[in-house]
């Protein structure tokens, strides 16, 4: 009986280990993108995905894009500079490693110490800066020219954007060459968001900052609300927003990184840095279109036609963790 | 012919005679409130490990589980028998309305999980408690008798904290802890094979327990009157014991090596505080900002690393002078646990009152042999429940109430939290301070208890040991 009990019970424990063990069975979309046949403006998509054992929303993004790129390099910059790496910085890693490697990318992400970085040996990557940084003006120039010729720079929170005007009695203070951007306490109400197209189409997370960009100031720079859009008497203000600097792009989040994750922290952040990179918001040259597929656990294959010509990037996800999918194609549609 | 005694044997050690009212009642007060309660900021990476785990992607899919795999593989049959039934897409739902407390707690996520969820989460807990008690019931009786054992039952099953913490907030310690207490039971019995697979099943739920192999290691390595061989092959049992545990956590370390990194790196804090001496620092931050308690060290010396390894230290010491003892072996084997798991308690970054449960049982058990240590037992759970509730009121707990029926509305969950900080930090900061204070000064009373420091110490190096 004893023995009996044993054997059962170590049968059992190989049973959960075998079914917990990790498959990556993110559920693969298949995407096929060509010049829509209604007219050179418009582009015709096909999906196709099996069936799911449970239920999921599905979200189809089209992003016109610059051209045809490669995955990026990623940077995370530790300005820290203190012993260990600060859960800001490992957070990020982690979490854009984890959400690369679900959907079966690899694409080398590394943290660089501030001191430590070397612009000129990655001119085209993607760099994040997640924390408050104190730089000098020379520095924080050369940061501006490496986003002109084409880098890609996301900021997080207030104090990480280096070549800023701060607004100080009601005065811009700083270089005049900097960029004016004004961040303000955000007091969340759920009645007063707004999600953006860019939020929609790839189910951005980041919706509640402690701190947020004023709309108004980056209406003056020409930005583009990617985020979620705060109304209030005070103003608007907007979670995150992406401008173009040169050939660059700078994108700019709320902040501080903190609790709770999912809205604020690390694994809402690395999601929609991921979401950027992977749809190729980052390269955009407009709003996406998007398409959203109700709860189903059925499989789904259908058509559809976005009203954008030219090079596009197609990508599928889930907007929620519990049945992960995703999906896509890069194509030239001209 | 056998299979009676064995299902005897279970029944009775499932519900020790006499003890079935309390069982009951235990029981249905966890039944009654595990479903409507949760603390949403805790509960999330279990949540995200259960959708990832069914998903397929294993439960370090999405890196937002730290723990060792333990609790996962315990967890993931759970959530599977759930999902037979609910689809893991009405686990939970965002609750936007919460955010709106982000201006004075970021403690709280907006995610509230649904009653079915938290009842099938949970239910691993409520069966660690009933084991746990069964465990400590038989330990006592082997050392007191029946009667003792009965209170023993009692004083663990019916305690607050330990309710609280399995039941309401949904913190799986106490499967941990029931490890520990095994693993003494069998270290008692000298079945030292075993004992070493109680401990690495308990280390594969939280690291904690490795620290009570020190113990095992010192008393088995230093005992008197027993010849070299036979100490060093109790030893190599106790070893083997503990690396076979880990046997089932292979495969997954093989599929995700990362494992090891979110271990040890991600479940690590650059904060001090909680109910340890260290809670002074963060009450300190909150007097001067506004945001978080983190500190970031300057050197290595205020580091959480640095302040483990003097804990790791004093557990070396306190094994060796315990082991040592000429206590009876059994109340040693307790004494000294108790005293190892206390240093762990104390020397690490942050001391949540679910960590409390490492040391409550020992306490209890300990307290049949002297009975001085039911009050800092007593002094423990009260600092542990005033924590929960002092840290963002018991408002907190209640969302899934809120969102999954009509009794109450988040809104006015809300506004009990904007009540609690409306005069700032000062009272949530005195209350916490309060707690840690009770907190610290019951584990100093239980080491005084149990080593008789400084009077004991004092009187024998005055007069001598043959006093």
């Amino acid at each position: 009986m004893k023995r009996a009990f044993v054997l059962g019970a170590v049968g059992l424990l190989a049973l959960i280990v075998v079914m917990a063990m990790p498959t990556y069975s993110v559920l693969e979309v298949h995407l096929y993108a060509r010049s829509g046949i209604e007219g050179p403006g418009t582009t015709d998509v096909r999906y196709a995905v099996g069936p799911a054992p449970h239920l999921y929303e599905m979200v189809i993004s089209v992003m016109p894009v610059d051209g045809p790129y490669e995955l990026p390099d990623i940077v995370i910059v530790d300005v820290d500079g203190r012993p260990g790496r600060p859960p800001a910085v490992t957070g990020l890693y982690d979490h854009i490693v984890a959400d690369m490697k679900l959907r079966g990318m690899r694409p080398n992400v590394t943290i660089v110490d501030l001191e430590g970085l070397d612009l000129e040996s990655i001119p085209h990557c993607v760099m994040i800066i997640g924390e408050a940084v104190d730089m000098d003006n020379d520095t924080a120039a050369e940061l501006m020219s490496w986003v002109s010729e084409g880098g890609r720079l996301v900021c997080i929170g207030p104090g990480s954007l280096p070549f800023r005007q701060e607004l100080r009695d009601g005065q811009w203070t700083g270089r005049e060459d900097f960029l004016m951007v004004s961040y303000r306490e955000l007091d969340y109400s759920a009645d007063a968001v707004e999600a953006s197209v860019y939020a929609q189409a790839l189910s951005l997370r980041t919706s509640a900052p402690l701190w947020a960009l004023e709309a108004s100031a980056l209406d003056e720079l020409g930005a583009v609300t990617i985020g979620h859009i705060h109304h209030g008497e005070e103003g608007d203000l907007v979670t995150s927003a992406m401008l173009s600097l040169g050939q660059g792009r700078l994108v700019l989040f709320g902040g501080p990184l903190a609790h709770p994750a999912m809205v604020s922290g690390d694994a809402a952040l690395s999601w929609d840095v991921v979401q950027l990179i992977t749809s190729g918001a980052l390269w955009s040259s407009g709003e996406p279109e998007f398409l959203v597929l109700p709860m189903s656990a059925d499989a789904r294959d259908g058509n559809f036609t976005a009203s954008i010509g030219g090079d596009v990037v197609v990508m599928a996800h889930s907007p929620r963790p519990y049945v992960p999918v995703y999906g896509r194609t890069v194509a030239a549609t001209s | 012919m056998t299979e009676r005694p064995s299902l005897e044997w279970v029944r009775d050690f499932l519900c020790p005679a006499g003890m079935a009212k309390v069982l009951i009642i235990g029981l249905a007060i966890r039944l009654a409130v595990a479903p409507w309660t949760s603390y949403p900021y805790d509960v999330y990476p279990f949540y995200s490990a259960s959708v990832d785990m069914l998903a397929g992607l294993g439960m370090y899919g999405h890196a937002t589980f730290s723990y060792p795999p333990g609790f996962g593989l315990i967890l993931y049959p759970f959530m599977l028998l759930l999902s037979l039934f609910v689809d893991p897409s009405m686990f939970g739902s965002f609750q936007p309305e919460i955010l709106e407390m982000g201006a004075v707690s970021d403690l709280v996520s907006p995610f509230i999980t649904a009653p079915a969820f938290n009842l099938a989460f949970k239910l691993p807990m409520i069966i660690g408690d009933v084991l746990a008690a069964s465990m400590l019931f038989l330990m006592v009786r082997e050392w007191k008798g029946e009667g003792a054992a009965r209170s023993a039952y009692a004083l663990l099953f019916l305690n607050p904290l330990v309710i609280w913490i399995g039941s309401v907030m949904g913190q799986f310690d106490i499967l941990a802890a029931l490890c520990t207490l095994v693993a003494v039971h069998l270290f008692i019995h000298q079945r030292y094979a075993l004992a070493g697979l109680a401990l690495g099943a308990g280390a594969l739920i939280k690291i904690y327990p490795a620290y009570l192999a020190v113990f095992f290691l010192a008393y088995i390595l230093l005992a008197a009157g027993t010849a070299l061989k036979d100490r060093v092959s109790s030893a190599a049992r106790l070893v083997a014991g503990t690396l076979a545990a880990a046997i089932p956590a292979v495969p997954l370390l093989l599929a995700t090596p990362e494992m090891i990194d979110f271990v040890f790196r991600r479940a690590s804090n650059d904060a001090f505080g909680g109910i340890n001496p260290w809670f002074l620092v963060p009450l300190i931050g909150n007097f001067t900002s506004s945001s978080g308690t983190s500190t970031g060290a300057e050197n290595f010396f205020q580091t959480p690393m640095f302040l483990m390894l003097v804990g790791l230290v004093l557990a070396v010491i306190a094994s060796v002078v315990m082991a040592r003892s000429d206590r009876l072996p059994r109340e040693g084997i307790v004494a000294g646990s108790l005293l190892v798991l206390m240093i762990a308690l104390m020397f690490r970054s942050i001391t949540n009152p679910q960590h409390l449960l490492w040391v409550l049982p020992f306490m209890l058990l300990f307290s049949f042999s002297d009975k001085r240590m039911r009050v800092p037992a007593f002094m423990l759970t009260a600092s542990g429940l005033l924590f929960f509730l002092a840290l963002r009121t018991y408002a907190v707990f209640l969302y899934p109430l809120a969102v999954y029926t009509p009794l109450v509305s988040v809104g006015q969950l809300n506004s009990i939290v904007f009540a609690y900080f409306s005069g700032g930090n000062l009272v949530p900061t005195l209350l916490l301070a309060l707690s840690s204070i009770m907190g610290v000064v019951a584990v100093a009373q239980a080491v005084i208890t149990i080593t008789g420091l400084p009077s004991g110490w004092f009187r024998k190096w005055l007069w001598g040991a043959g006093e």
